[in-house]
């Protein structure tokens, strides 16, 4: 059966990852690969994915491997509260890694891991001043005063005698 | 068989989030309500050029698709003129646009103003002449208060707050008799 094949894969240092092809097929971009290319046991190289990252995306796809395929459309509706506790666990690492992780699975073409870690994102923006913001993620403010100033006020009326 | 040499170590938390490709920044965007969105496009440059182009339906649909996700009460699409961040910093964002008193969220929506308290007496108290307002840009607004046609109480024209102090910075700066002709000039612009 199709579904017990097993899957090489090489991160960017060349640790090689043996994965079953429905685990492998949660990315797009690799699912698409194996159609293409056929029976094979020849590793796919992971260029842009570092083992540690790869071992965490492997993790995911593997407990979210009987996941329904969800449709782009329709998960729009979704608001950010809902993530599980096993995602919520496996999101927990330091921003470099979740970041990683972002990069990861837009490359690897993994919607609902995309969807999971950009919505961690967003819940670390929430609710926080443009300073808080700045601090949490390490970002420097560029504005000069005066441009702060200016975007802060943009866009007020006055009124004519 | 290539080996890389090295495994790299990441010592330093790294300032990854300026440099995250746009289409993950749309994305992250899905998930925030129209207030979290402007707070982050004040937190610097790049996500400031992300979120505030006119032009950009990418933009624009950002500003509108959260608040439709977010607030689904406000159904109304932002008034003609005004687009979706311009929309959302009106409606969400707090204090008086005027006086700067805070907690104020009425909105008078004649004037597409924020505002405690309508001033009508705000230019005339900075004591800026008419004439400087007659080179810029403005909108006509509804009859200040509905019910009342006098003409004391005649549609008043509303001006960007910005355009009139920058036009008064300049206009001030003249000498004295240089200030005629320039509001000649202005005028024709």
């Amino acid at each position: 059966m199709a579904e017990l094949k097993k899957v090489k894969l090489t991160s960017s240092e060349g640790t090689e990852f043996i994965v079953d092809r429905k685990v492998a097929e949660k990315s797009v971009l690799l699912k698409n690969m194996l159609e293409d290319v056929g029976e094979s046991d020849m590793a796919i190289p992971l260029p842009n994915v570092t083992g540690p990252i790869l071992n965490k995306v492997i993790d995911y796809c593997t407990h979210h491997r009987d996941d329904p395929f969800v449709n782009q459309e329709d998960d729009s509706k979704k608001v950010s509260d809902d993530i599980d506790d096993w995602d919520a666990e496996f999101c927990k690492v330091d921003q470099g890694t979740l970041f990683e992780l972002i990069l990861s699975a837009n490359y690897l073409d993994i919607k609902p891991l995309l969807d999971l870690t950009c919505k961690t994102v967003a819940n670390m923006i929430k609710g926080k001043t443009p300073d808080e913001i700045r601090k949490t993620f390490n970002i420097i403010n560029d504005f000069t005063p005066e441009e702060e100033e200016h975007v802060r006020k943009e866009n007020e009326w006055c009124e004519e005698r | 068989k290539i080996h890389s040499p090295k495994t790299i170590i990441m010592t330093v938390e790294p300032c990854l989030a300026p440099i995250v490709p746009p289409e993950i920044f749309i994305n992250i965007c899905q998930d925030l309500p129209p207030a979290d969105l402007l707070s982050l496009a004040r937190v610097c440059k790049k996500f400031y050029g992300y979120l505030s182009s006119t032009y950009s339906t990418t933009t624009q649909e950002i500003w509108r698709n959260s608040r439709i996700k977010f607030i689904p009460q406000i159904e109304m699409s932002p008034p003609e003129g005004m687009d979706e961040r311009q929309y959302a910093k009106l409606l969400f964002e707090r204090g008086c646009q005027f006086c700067g008193k805070s907690r104020v969220r009425r909105v008078y929506w004649a004037f597409l103003v924020r505002c405690y308290q309508i001033r009508r007496d705000l230019l005339s108290q900075n004591s800026i002449p008419d004439d400087i307002l007659s080179g810029l840009t403005h909108t006509t607004s509804y009859y200040k208060w509905g019910w009342d046609r006098s003409p004391k109480n005649r549609p008043a024209n509303l001006y960007w707050i910005e355009d009139v102090h920058k036009s008064y910075s300049e206009y001030i700066q003249l000498p004295i008799e240089a200030r005629k002709a320039w509001l000649i000039s202005k005028r024709k612009e």
